[in-house]
């Protein structure tokens, strides 16, 4: 065991370091600091200034756009703009370059990535998700979006739920059933959709927070080009299911990083309430910081893995339930140390959300409520529930039997 | 009720404590608890285990006993009542169960341990284990599979008999909860039809009774020693002014009601029966097993390192009874219905959701 | 019958009488349409038309006489349907200030939970739109009317929380054993309404856990969901029965029952404050764990359940202090009578007062919350005469 970088990563890291010194006003605070149109516009900027730079869609080969660099190369930068407090992009990145663009790098025909690749980098185009439907959450395979051929064109009918930020982007790409007759997991085809396509409705819900970045969209005969699907028909459960390595080992870097800034921001609390000194706090206080660190080393344990052996398997069930889970718990006790505090709203809300609110951002208890209501509840819900990831991690880690289903 | 006899309880593993048991016997007061049991009005009953719980006595023993005199008050024949009963009644015998088995535990319907009719004679062969006080009981209470062709639930025959009989023996199984149990073993064991408790192959519908009776006896007051002797510790050591000291002691205090509660409704739902009680004793027993396990090694830890030292160790925090309480508590969420089960049994018949199984 | 756990008639038929009001009058649609300020205008005409605000006063003031085991039916109920009007507050002012119009329900009251500090309570539950509000003054109880802000500090409850002056028309009500006396009452009541309001999040939870179908058979089959559930049942019939509990106890006074160490409490103010901690705990595991097995429907304002949700921490959240918050016995000792305390209430709100204007935080941002708008009283709300 060595849970050193090798030098050449190291190399790099100085390399991103300078950059960022270079380019950060001085004192950055963190996109926290900043409110909800500043945040946005230096987003827009800052992602330029990374693409300009090849560090958005960094280990993207440089002809689709990207930086040509290695996956540790991606994984120290996601570090180091995590510890810098910028985001790696704006927050439709996370679908547009993280999920979309790994995914036709891997399965996209030499045509598909040619065209779609640069477009995501430039920001020209941009993706958003349709996967779950009102009946194909945890059971994603039930799902009944259809889709049939007339021609040279797919028709699409049905209804996909929980789209994040589907008002901001122009493609989504939806899981279909293809073939109705064949079984579950084999009709489905990852298709690619123009959203503003005939027939396409996008309506928002609105979420416990009153925030209503997600969305239900509806089709009602929509007609792509048959050349629209994504690593052949048929196959699109394994298109979707397969992606995200790097994406995971990344998370699995960045994360404790994430909850360290966080969990930093719950002392402050203490200290701004004045019970910093209550051994019960401290006690509390003490359990989450060594839940962080535990989260660091089983992080590297991940990202050593992922980039020896190049995949990841059910060990990033545990990273998910690991961090969903103790979030919950720290939010718990940042709402607990502000008392009565905790149930009168003030000041900036937070403007992502999964996960923390972004490093640097003010204790506000807007803050803390919305993390409380939405960032932190939801975590153990979206992306395979707490329920799934421990069915993952016993069937599969443990090797206990399947439990029966229908 | 003396400090030796506690003692010799701890010493040997065994909860038993025959003097104190023959003392309320001779005050009527076993009779009453059996009594109330028997007519389903366990107060009485819970009166009588809650006040010895909460006075940290060694009466597990005599919980069987009476829960035991109860089946047999409502199961029996009149001549078995007067073979069993004033012994037990005195306080002065003591019974075992032999229900699980080495590979049977939650799933009691398969159990192993046979027994066939031979002319006028039962002859019973099989292992229990997890046969607490096989070692000082007069008798045996044991669940065979009697018919092995009838349906699930059908094909059981209960006995009682005395644990005398040849062919019966008993290794110890001495356990990290400081108890002391046995696995028992029926080798060709002979006994008269006149030993079957119930009716013959309808031994399920007996243990259902006796599980009945045991939901409203309402063993559940673990906790109260147990904030008693940390309260104790606390003031010798200086810790009750430690605050998380104090956090520990007051979600204790809370739980502890809280477990009483649940406790006297169970027992104020026995009349009904069925399935209201069923889940109460459930709810009660999930909630005071759960809570002691939680609460004793919370303050284990609250009081280490000298926690970790027994009885008779010198300096032990609390005089060994916080190291007792963490290891005695564990078995807790395992016997009498392990959480599993009793949670199953909530979902499934208290919430009304799908059977999982 | 002196050991019964079960209702009598009379408490049962409390307890169906306002179980059926609140289900017919106050499904949650009313909950809904009463956001962000919490309050129905309606919903508190009807009760008062049934005689709810002066239930629990006295008979000779023109009040039903009710035990405060009654009022914790009532409270249940209220919790059970998140009713939005501040009906525990009133019945419990009800009981300290028995004025007619209180009585009858024309005028509103609450109690302000923290003693005074520089002429303002800090956070008054339904002082958003009550017209008179009891609470502490320096050693005095004092009854201030004055009219409400019919603002509600923004909060995720949906609560008519606010500030309150202590000037206006005073009455002097007791003195410091008195509030002690109404914060008993109020936390008992609402440790009831936490019971009931968790007893309908498990139904909630438990009925979409029969109704959703994954994997091909209801969610509810498998034993992950169902032991979540069933977990919560123990919480959920421990918060009733100890806030019933506590409710007898004030009833029975019996004051300085304290034999812990027996397992025989029944001192009022040590129970109730239990009852809250246990409740306020219950309530908030139940909710979370309902809102789990919905999945990301639970999170969909169309969905009851995070009306449930964000209750369930919100009512609570007004007596918090900050950090542990927990409720200590400060002497021990068999035969020795150890004191309960309440929570000290130094929660940095109520230290440095109230925020009337909106602050200016680190990041510059307006703080003050006016992104949910304007919290109007309607003007349907009774005036005090």
């Amino acid at each position: 065991m060595d849970v050193r970088y090798p030098a050449e990563a190291e190399e790099f890291r100085a390399e991103v370091r300078a950059f960022l010194a270079e380019h950060l006003p001085e004192g950055w605070p963190g996109m926290g600091a900043l409110d909800r149109e500043e945040a946005e516009a230096f987003a827009i900027t800052w992602r330029k200034t990374l693409h300009e730079h090849g560090f958005l869609g960094i280990a993207w080969p440089r002809k689709y756009g990207g930086g040509g660099r290695t996956k540790l190369e991606q994984v120290v930068l996601a570090e180091e703009l995590a510890r810098a407090r910028v985001p790696f992009g704006r927050a439709t990145d996370t679908t547009s370059v993280k999920i979309m663009g790994n995914t036709l790098l891997r399965w996209g025909s030499e045509e598909q990535k040619q065209h779609f690749l640069p477009r995501i980098i430039s920001g020209e185009d941009i993706w958003v998700q349709g996967f779950s439907e009102p009946d194909a959450g945890s059971d994603l395979a039930n799902l009944k979006l259809v889709a049939h051929r007339e021609g040279d064109s797919w028709v699409l009918n049905g209804q996909k739920i929980w789209t994040s930020r589907a008002q901001e982007g122009n493609w989504i790409f939806v899981l279909a059933r293809t073939d109705p007759e064949a079984p579950r997991h084999r009709g489905i085809s990852f298709l690619l959709v123009p959203l503003d396509s005939p027939g396409v409705d996008v309506r928002p819900i609105r979420v416990l927070t009153g925030q209503d970045e997600f969305c239900e969209v509806f089709f009602t005969d929509v007609r792509i080009p048959a050349g629209n699907v994504l690593g052949g028909e048929h196959n699109g459960w394994m298109v979707a299911m397969s992606g995200l390595g790097v994406e995971r080992g990344e998370e699995a870097a960045i994360n404790p990083i994430l909850f360290r800034a966080e969990f930093d921001r719950i002392v402050e609390l203490a200290r701004e309430h004045g019970v910093a000194d209550d051994p019960v706090v401290r006690d509390r206080l003490a359990w989450c910081y060594t839940k962080v660190e535990t989260m660091r080393f089983l992080g590297y344990r991940i990202l050593t893995q992922y980039l020896r052996d190049g995949e990841l398997g059910p060990v990033a069930s545990i990273s998910k339930l690991y961090w969903s889970e103790y979030h919950q718990v720290a939010v718990d006790l940042a709402l607990a140390i502000m008392g009565a505090d905790a149930l009168v709203r003030e000041g900036r809300h937070p403007f992502r959300h999964f996960r923390t609110d972004e490093p640097g951002a003010p204790n506000s208890s807007n803050s803390w409520i919305d993390v409380f209501l939405l960032n932190a509840r939801s975590g153990t819900v979206y992306a395979g529930t707490s329920q799934v990831q421990r069915n993952i991690i016993s069937e599969t880690i443990l090797g206990l039997p399947k439990e029966p289903r229908g | 009720m003396r400090p030796e006899y506690v003692q010799e309880a701890h010493e040997t593993g065994t909860n038993v404590c025959r003097p104190l048991y023959r003392a309320l016997g001779e005050r009527g007061l076993v009779e009453r608890a059996v009594h109330a049991l028997g007519a389903g009005d366990p107060i009485e009953c819970w009166i009588l285990l809650s006040e010895l719980d909460y006075a940290a006595t060694p009466h597990d023993a005599l919980g069987m006993a009476i829960s035991a005199a109860a089946v047999i008050e409502r199961a029996g024949t009149d001549e078995q009542k007067a073979l069993m009963l004033p012994g037990l009644l005195a306080g002065e015998s003591l019974v075992c169960f032999g229900l699980t088995e080495p590979d049977v535990g939650s799933d009691l319907a398969g159990i192993a341990t046979r027994a066939r009719l031979e002319g006028d004679e039962w002859v019973i062969d099989g292992a229990k284990m997890w046969t607490t006080m096989a070692h000082v009981a007069d008798w045996v209470m044991l669940l065979a599979r009697s018919d092995p062709s009838a349906p699930p639930y059908q094909g059981f025959t209960f006995f009682v008999f005395p644990t005398s009989v040849p062919g019966f023996s008993f290794d110890p199984i001495w356990t990290m909860s400081t108890e002391r149990s046995n696995a028992t073993y029926f080798d060709g064991v002979r006994i008269g039809r006149e030993y079957v408790l119930g009716a013959e192959q309808q031994g399920w519908r007996t243990l259902s009774i006796m599980l009945g009776f045991e939901r409203g006896m309402g063993n559940t007051g673990f906790g109260v020693p147990v904030l008693r002797r940390a309260v104790d510790w606390a003031e010798a050591s200086g810790a009750i002014d430690e605050p998380l000291v104090r956090d520990a002691l007051a979600r204790l205090a809370v739980d502890n009601e809280v477990a009483k509660l649940l406790t006297q409704r169970t027992v104020s739902l026995a009349q009904e029966g069925g399935n209201a009680q069923a889940i109460a004793g459930s709810l009660a027993k999930i909630f005071s097993t759960e809570n002691y396990q939680k609460s004793a090694s919370e303050l284990q830890a609250l009081a280490a390192p000298t926690s970790l030292l027994g009885f008779g160790a010198a300096g032990a925090a609390g005089g060994g009874y916080l190291d007792y309480d963490a290891r005695h508590s564990v078995p807790q969420t395992l016997q009498g219905g392990t959480s599993e089960i009793n949670r199953n049994n909530i979902a499934e018949r208290g919430l009304g959701l799908p059977r999982a199984r | 019958m002196p050991f019964d756990l079960a209702l009598d008639a009379s408490q049962e038929a409390v307890a169906d009488l306002f179980a059926r009001f609140f289900a017919t009058e106050c499904p949650p649609d009313v909950v809904r349409a009463s956001e962000p300020l919490g309050f129905s205008p309606t919903l508190w005409d009807r009760l008062t038309a049934l005689g709810a605000p002066g239930i629990g006063a006295p008979e000779d003031t023109g009040g039903g006489g009710a035990t405060m085991v009654d009022l914790a039916l009532v409270a249940e109920a209220v919790g059970s349907s998140v009713a939005p009007v501040p009906i525990i507050e009133h019945m419990v002012a009800a009981r300290a200030y028995p004025e007619p119009a209180i009585v009858d329900g024309t005028t509103l009251a609450a109690v302000a939970l923290h003693p005074a500090r520089d002429g303002t309570w800090a956070m008054v539950p339904g002082g958003a739109v009550v017209h008179v509000v009891i609470g502490l003054d320096g050693d005095d109880l004092v009854a201030v009317h004055a009219d409400p802000p019919g603002v509600a500090l923004p909060n995720h409850a949906d609560a008519p929380v606010a500030d309150r002056s202590t000037t206006g028309r005073r009455l002097v009500l007791g003195d410091i054993t008195d509030f002690e006396r109404i914060l008993t009452e109020w936390k008992t009541l609402v440790a009831a309404s936490l019971a009931g309001l968790a007893r309908h999040a498990l139904q909630l939870g438990t009925e979409y856990a029969k109704e959703r179908i994954q994997f091909g058979r209801p969610i509810g089959g498998f034993q992950a969901v169902q032991h979540g559930l069933a977990d919560c049942v123990p919480l959920v019939e421990g918060a009733t029965l100890l806030s019933r509990k506590a409710a007898w106890a004030i009833d029975a006074g019996r004051h300085g029952e304290l034999a812990w160490a027996e397992n025989d409490v029944h001192d009022p103010a040590a129970l109730a404050t239990m009852a809250f901690s246990f409740a306020s705990e219950a309530a908030a595991l139940t909710t979370k764990r309902s809102l789990q097995y919905h999945g990301s429907y639970g999170f969909s304002r169309e969905y009851d359940v995070q009306l449930y949700y964000r209750r369930a921490r919100g009512w609570p959240l007004v007596l918090r202090s900050p950090a542990s918050g927990q409720h200590l016995p400060t002497s021990s000792g068999r035969g020795v009578r150890p004191t309960w305390t309440s929570p000290s209430p130094t929660a940095s709100r109520l230290r440095r007062g109230p925020c009337r204007h909106p602050r200016r935080d680190a990041s510059g941002v307006r703080a003050g919350g006016a992104r949910d708008g304007d919290q109007r009283v309607p003007s349907a709300v009774p005036r005090a005469r």
